[in-house]
């Protein structure tokens, strides 16, 4: 019988800030920090600011390998590890799942011997395991925009399983770069013609032409409940369903009647219901993500209580945006307020329940859903937790 | 670049790079090894830092005194001083230096960020000539 799996940790760095406090007030404005990126100034961009990996780990001279989406993840898993409070003896055989992008500046070089470690997706696994002492069960997805959510939900699967107690999840990532910014240009993703850039980013709008650049990373420590409740550990939230799907249509934009998405979203339902239920959206702003999202939507969780899309709030953040989006799920949920949709002014599915005011909401239900290139869906579903038998 | 200060400098800001460390932790006595914990794929980037940095050829096995056991354990069996094989082997290393090396083997690796500098000062000199 597989095992019940809690989160009892998260460890972020967003463009919202780094503390359940700097997210929060951060979402008490009208818009993101978004500003115009300094290098094209048709692109709007939501950076980290005064990112310093050295003040979470001390030196690192690993980093030299590691892209900057890959330090933030790296700091983001030991800030989860101290939250946590779990000791050498806990991580020892803990599973690490994580969700990463290709590197896109990684090219042969003179200058350095191992340049071949820049390309190999498996380098962050390789450096986390040293500073952390992590030696389990572990997978590194690059699974486009649903990598994270995907590790999520591996490792949730892993520890359900009982093939660890103790696993670290989640994803880092950032396209803040000349190579990361040309490649969604020309791939015609990026929003265009807005006026200010925390305007750009429109999700489930008539007007929305894309998406903005954001950067980040979230971490979570995934535990079995037994586990979590023997070292008297604080539970954020318990993970009841995991779920991928593939489109199998085009490689870039989603199936737009979104029959595999929807698949994945209901399997997650079958241990989730559709009661007292929060749904954190991919919401990319797209004009093709989202007509396909508001079709999975309307077909599976009409009712739902309120229809996030946290990218109108801090942008995508490309592989890293599934677990980026449930670590801002998890600090709405805890302080019992949502933030609206930012600029949803002129819904285009004025039939569902798209946030367009903030809302006081303690949801008993979640529900993450990521929808990446290559026709790519997970979806993960998380309860708050309650003692007792069974989660439902 | 044949001035030792410059070389001295350019060694420490590569040390500093690859190692992540501040520079000023970083003098002319300090061991590579010991104590900045440079491990075999630090001292792969070392010399390919050199290499690059510097614009010189560089022979990893000479530069880190890769075979030095090999050296001695050669001149032992050869009957040859250790000093006159050491020398041989390692022309940039002054007397001097060759005998501290000798009597410095039981604590570690002896490489010291001065030897790094003076190979290189070596090679640099070489490419004057």
């Amino acid at each position: 019988m597989a095992r019940r799996v809690v989160i009892t940790a998260s460890g972020f760095i967003l463009p919202l800030g780094s503390t359940p406090g700097e997210v929060l007030a951060a979402l008490e404005a009208p818009h993101g920090p978004f500003e115009r990126w300094a290098a094209d100034r048709h692109v709007s961009v939501c950076p980290v600011a005064r990112f310093d990996l050295r003040s979470y780990v001390g030196r690192c001279k690993n980093a030299r390998y590691l892209t900057r989406g890959q330090q933030l993840c790296l700091a983001a898993a030991v800030r989860a590890v101290s939250e946590a409070g779990l000791g050498p003896h806990h991580l020892d055989r803990a599973g690490l799942f994580l969700g990463l992008g290709p590197n896109l500046q990684a090219v042969p070089r003179e200058d350095k011997a191992l340049w071949l470690l820049d390309c190999l997706p498996n380098t962050l696994a390789a450096t986390l395991a040293e500073q952390l002492g992590l030696h389990g069960e572990n997978l590194t997805i690059m699974t486009a925009c649903a990598g994270s959510t995907q590790a999520l939900g591996q490792a949730f699967r892993t520890v359900a399983a009982g093939l660890a107690d103790v696993a670290l999840a989640g994803g880092g990532d950032s396209r803040l770069s000349v190579e990361g910014v040309r490649a969604y240009r020309q791939a015609g993703v990026l929003a265009t013609d807005f006026v200010r850039p925390e305007e750009a980013c429109r999700p489930f709008d008539r007007d929305r032409s894309g998406f903005a650049i954001g950067e980040g990373a979230a971490m979570f420590v995934l535990e079995s409940l037994e586990h979590a409740t023997e070292r008297g550990a604080k539970i954020l939230a318990e993970v009841v369903g995991a779920s991928s799907s593939l489109d199998g249509g085009s490689l870039t934009g989603p199936d737009p009647a979104g029959t595999s998405a929807a698949r994945a979203v209901r399997q997650c339902l079958e241990k989730l219901g559709t009661r007292d239920l929060c749904v954190l959206a991919h919401g990319t702003g797209t004009v093709l993500n989202d007509e396909a999202e508001a079709a999975v939507l309307s077909g599976t969780v009409p009712n739902a209580r309120a229809v996030c899309a946290f990218k109108s709030r801090m942008g995508h953040l490309a592989s890293a945006c599934g677990a980026a989006e449930l670590a801002v799920g998890l600090v709405c949920a805890e302080a019992g307020r949502f933030p609206a949709i930012a600029n949803l002014d002129n819904p285009a599915w004025p039939d569902l329940p798209l946030l367009r005011r903030p809302m006081a909401l303690r949801p008993k239900n979640l529900l993450l859903q990521s929808f990446g290139f290559g026709g790519q869906n997970a979806c993960l579903g998380l309860k708050k937790f309650k003692t007792g038998k069974d989660a439902a | 670049m044949s001035n030792p200060e410059d070389i001295t400098a350019s060694i420490t800001d590569i040390l500093a790079d690859i190692l992540d460390l501040d520079p000023v932790q970083i003098t002319p006595e300090t061991y590579v090894v010991r104590d900045l914990r440079a491990e075999s794929i630090d001292l792969l980037e070392i010399g390919v830092a050199m290499q690059h940095r510097l614009d010189m050829e560089v022979d990893d096995d000479t530069l880190f005194l890769k075979n030095m056991r090999q050296v001695l354990a050669r001149a032992a069996k050869a009957g040859k001083a250790p000093e006159e094989a050491m020398t041989a082997e390692y022309p940039h290393l002054d007397r001097a230096r060759i005998a501290e090396i000798l009597a410095d083997r039981e604590g570690g690796p002896v490489i010291k960020v001065r030897d790094l500098a003076a190979y290189a000062a070596d090679r640099a000199g070489d490419r004057e000539d």
